[in-house]
């Protein structure tokens, strides 16, 4: 009985790290820019939302829209003003430099806010459904459902529209695409965005429930690579069978093994991965890095 | 005003402080995480400093002398902390030290800094038993502490852990030596009071869901939980706990937990009824043998704007600074050696309690428990 | 190559004379973390300044080395030197573990696979709190000793002794990097960063050079491990931190990588950079993001190829 709450723990606890991964794959399948900044991303979702409803008194979800736009508003100067000058780089320099964004907008976020880690009174409530001796949070199945309800949203815009189309023909192909006259610049920008987007929702959905604060980022970073090297690069189903299958083997770990290997258990399946098969589970074979 | 009355009174106020300036400072070093994931608490700890450095000067200074410190970041990491250390000691030539808030970085500055260069030091947080006493020796002469070790917060909540309900105890510890050695001493405690432990677990410091670990000791039949991690976990583990229904009774150590903090972070739904211990509580003075002080200090320390969720940590820095006062008027001056013997025979109030060194270097704060009730703090 | 060596010798004799100079422990302090982070820095230069390989978790050989060493000599009691040894005989067997984990691996991939084992074996040194401590750290870590026979004991304790310590392994090692960079293996590793795939064309087995440069690199780092624990005589976990793989990177980067002094040059501005950077109090960190940036995008072959060119602009007109 223990195994399926450990189980459904898991799965919900994945379904974050899903929408963590699917913005960060995105980023990577399309752009082939290793975005080492995606965690601060999240962590900007989740202050802005800080700021905007439980500082200014906003209403709780016009909140989480606000700030998923105010982040969307920095990714994209962010990949106007760094990643374009950046996209001749070695593909070293453009990590090196992510790095460095990422330490600097996590310090800089410090300043702002203050270290002091803070609190988001979600308008959900506490106490959990029970389901025959098992619980469920009701603010963490709204995680699941807004993330799958965010990667259906993706997926329509991917493959019916326009615009949809040019992101996968870039994707499958850049010479090609540019040669058939879709402009590869307005193509990273808005993929960009989007990605960045997808990252700040996932922090303003988990805002409210773990602390805020400037270092919640690294944590959101490291998992989400691990999910999408696992999943496969650009690979949507990766990401979200990845970001599953991370949450469900942590909990079982941590609950069978030992809690504090738990994040190791993320590394230890990345390095497995990239030993036998680097592609990740669903991506294409022959992809170049 | 006329431009000539300002200048003057500037050129009459500089003069003045220049004299006061021109007074060779006692300098005070203190090594605290300003930045990294711990710098909430070194900020506040850095508030309780500086007021007990403003006080200090305004009532005169050290042996009429004023009062000058120099703060530096040791991230509450071991070599930042050691580097910081030498900067002070080398460069600033401070005259006592204040370092380096978690038990690591307090043992690698003690071993390689002060011991070394035979510098009176202050420690008034790390909790490890080794800081003061390493296989049964004084590690370092030249180190006092004021913060209590985890043996003694267990040893004082003794008496009230079996009458609050605790028998059935499961342990949530942070993995670093303060919560693996709460664990291993409250549970000497518990086992001594007739209770039983019924599982531990480890939790990582940046961890932030606890749904394993507490769905594991709801299933163990456990009456309590004693938990022992940093404000912000807490809160985390108190929702998540809330989440699932438990009703064990919770009771966390260290020190630095306040209601407010609970209230603010966790919501006071899930914060209600929770027992804390703390060595200051400024809510209720009397329980100081200074409540005058302590209400000040609690009313000044509010009027600069710093959180109500930081008063468990602040004291820490005020006390500090209260000790190395005593320590140098008894000792009417600023050398080094006959500070640290002028250590051993300060006997003073600070706002932890009565503050005593014994032959390791070690003083007995008050241990209090604290209770979390209408989102209030209430002694049980 | 005259004004080079110059250059070199110039730098050798300074750091012989540079205790003379200088007595100020604090400076003698900021020597030794110097040269400590100058062997990290060769070690790295050879792996991504001449194999072109990036890798972001050189913590972990040098945490490895470090570990290896102190558990050597607080539990078996044996002389500082033979767990020196076996600190870099331990870090060259990981060295030839990761690289043959990774040597399918290249640019992003090989990067996040060096970050993924060090951050491993950074939980690992956390949680086998039996063998580590933990958290809580290994303590009381001894300096090297020579027994002298009838004339004494030569105890390394003391800041000067360590630092000629320090600074003779360092003109070792760089020795050893100038050797090995002007052999055919040195050529070997140098066409593998220009055209992995050329190099491979015309006969050159890069898994072979790859694992070799790997293990080097590593044992190297694993002595300045080593070199680490028995100086600050404290360690824990935190000798796999992330920051130290990146400001090694930095050091490499900064001082011009591929080149011989440059690893000198990087470990000396980036271990005083952060204490310089002590000044901006709380944005301390957030300068360093911004200094990284600068280097990694506006001074890629090293800060010292942009001021050279700068002066040279000068002197033509």
């Amino acid at each position: 009985m223990i195994f399926v709450q450990y189980v459904i723990n898991g799965i919900v606890i994945g379904g974050a790290y899903a929408l963590i991964g699917i913005g960060l794959t995105m980023v990577f399948g399309i752009m082939r820019v290793v975005n080492f900044a995606h965690g601060e991303m999240y962590m900007l979702g989740a202050y802005f939302l800080f700021t905007f409803f439980t500082k200014m008194g906003v209403n709780f979800y016009l909140s989480m829209l606000l700030a998923i736009a105010a982040v969307m508003g920095v990714g994209g100067i962010y990949e106007k003003a760094i990643l374009k000058p950046l996209r001749r780089r070695s593909i070293e320099t453009v990590m090196l430099s992510m790095i460095g964004f990422s330490l600097f907008i996590q310090n800089i976020a410090m300043l702002i806010w203050t270290p002091v880690p803070e609190s988001i009174t979600s308008p959900f409530p506490l106490t959990a459904y029970t389901l025959g001796g098992l619980y469920f949070l009701p603010q963490r199945i709204m995680v699941i459902f807004v993330a799958l309800f965010l990667v259906l949203l993706t997926h329509l815009l991917l493959k019916k529209t326009k615009i949809g189309k040019a992101m996968r023909a870039t994707f499958q192909d850049l010479e090609a695409a540019s040669l058939m006259g879709i402009k590869i610049d307005r193509i990273y920008s808005f993929t960009f965005v989007i990605g960045v987007g997808l990252a700040a929702s996932a922090g303003t959905l988990l805002g409210p429930i773990f602390t805020v604060h400037p270092y919640i980022g690294n944590l959101a970073n490291l998992k989400a690579f691990a999910i999408v090297i696992i999943g496969g690069l650009g690979s949507f189903t990766g990401a979200i069978t990845a970001g599953f299958l991370l949450g469900v083997f942590e909990s079982l770990g941590a609950g069978y093994v030992s809690s504090g290997y738990q994040d190791a258990i993320g590394f230890i399946l990345l390095i497995i991965i990239l030993i036998y098969r680097p592609t990740g589970l669903f991506g294409k074979v022959g992809q170049r890095r | 005003m006329h431009i000539k009355s300002i200048s003057l009174i500037l050129f009459v106020t500089l003069l003045f402080t220049g004299l006061a300036f021109g007074a060779d400072p006692v300098k005070v070093g203190v090594v605290y995480p300003l930045t990294g994931p711990i710098a909430a608490a070194g900020s506040y700890q850095k508030a309780g400093v500086e007021i007990a450095r403003d006080r200090i000067n305004a009532e005169g200074g050290i042996l009429g002398k004023p009062v000058r410190v120099f703060i530096e970041d040791g991230a509450n990491d071991p070599a930042q902390s050691v580097s910081a250390a030498e900067k002070l000691v080398t460069r600033d030539k401070v005259d006592v030290m204040i370092a380096a808030w978690g038990s690591s970085p307090t043992l690698a500055v003690s071993a390689s800094v002060t011991k070394k260069y035979g510098v009176p030091h202050v420690v008034d947080t790390a909790s490890s038993g080794k800081v003061t006493k390493l296989e049964g020796k004084r590690p370092n002469p030249w180190l006092f502490r004021i913060s209590p070790t985890s043996q003694m917060e267990a040893e004082g909540s003794e008496k009230l852990l079996p009458k609050l309900g605790f028998k059935k105890v499961a342990f949530m510890v942070v993995n670093n030596d303060w919560g693996r050695g709460a664990a291993q001493e409250f549970g000497t405690v518990i086992q001594r009071t007739g209770g039983s432990i019924v599982t531990q677990e480890i939790i990582n410091a940046d961890a932030t869901d606890f749904l394993t670990q507490l769905t594991k000791i709801k299933s163990a039949d456990a009456d309590s939980i004693i938990v022992t991690t940093d404000q912000a976990q807490i809160s985390l583990i108190l929702k998540q706990y809330k989440s699932l229904g438990m009703k064990q009774k919770i009771l966390t150590t260290g020190g630095g937990i306040v209601p407010e903090g609970l209230v603010a972070l966790a919501g006071p739904e899930a914060a209600e009824g929770v027992n804390i211990i703390t060595f200051f509580a400024p809510w209720f003075p009397e329980t100081t043998k200074i409540p005058q002080e302590a209400k000040w200090f609690a009313d000044e320390y509010l009027k600069r704007g710093h959180a109500p969720k930081g008063f468990g940590e602040s004291f820490r820095g005020y006390d500090g600074m209260k000790v190395i006062k005593a320590a140098f008027e008894i000792a009417k001056t600023t050398d080094k050696e006959k500070v640290r013997e002028a250590f051993h025979k300060v006997d003073t109030w600070g706002l932890s309690g009565h503050i005593k060194f014994d032959e390791f270097g070690q003083s007995s704060p008050m241990i209090l428990i604290v209770q979390v009730k209408g989102g209030k703090p209430f002694v049980p | 190559m005259n004004r080079d060596r110059i250059i070199t010798l110039l730098f050798l004799l300074g750091s012989l004379i540079y205790p003379i100079l200088m007595r100020d422990p604090y400076y003698m302090h900021m020597a030794i973390l110097i040269g400590i982070y100058a062997l990290l820095a060769i070690s790295l230069n050879l792996l991504l300044g001449y194999t072109g390989q990036l890798s972001l978790g050189h913590a972990a050989f040098f945490g490895v080395g470090a570990y290896v060493s102190s558990l050597f000599y607080l539990n078996l009691k044996i002389p500082v030197w033979i767990g020196m040894v076996m600190a870099l005989i331990a870090s060259g067997i990981l060295g030839y573990i990761v690289a043959k984990l990774a040597f399918k691996l290249r640019g992003a991939y090989f990067v996040i696979m060096t970050i993924g084992i060090t951050e491993v074996l950074k939980l690992v040194g956390l949680n086998w709190v039996d063998l580590t401590k933990g958290p809580m750290g290994l303590t009381d870590i001894g300096a090297p000793t020579i027994h002298l026979g009838g004339l004494g004991t030569l105890d390394f304790g003391d800041k000067i002794p360590y630092y000629y310590l320090v600074v003779s392994l360092v003109v070792l090692c760089f020795y050893l990097q100038y050797r090995l960079v002007s052999s055919s293996y040195g050529r070997a590793f140098i066409s593998i960063r220009e055209n992995e795939d050329l190099a491979e064309s015309v006969g050159i087995n890069c898994y072979k050079y790859l694992v070799i440069v790997v293990m080097v690199s590593a044992s190297i780092a694993g002595v300045a491990g080593s070199l680490y624990a028995h100086y600050v005589s404290f360690i824990d976990p935190g000798v796999f931190a992330f920051f130290i793989s990146v400001n090694v990177v930095m050091m490499v980067i900064g001082g011009g990588q591929g080149t011989l002094m440059g690893p000198i040059i990087g470990a000396i501005l980036f271990t005083l950079i952060p204490e310089w950077l002590r000044v901006f109090g709380d944005a301390r960190m957030a300068v360093y993001a911004v200094i990284v940036i600068v280097i990694v995008i506006f001074m890629p072959r090293g800060i010292l190829f942009y001021v050279t060119q700068l002066l040279n602009l000068r002197k033509k007109t």
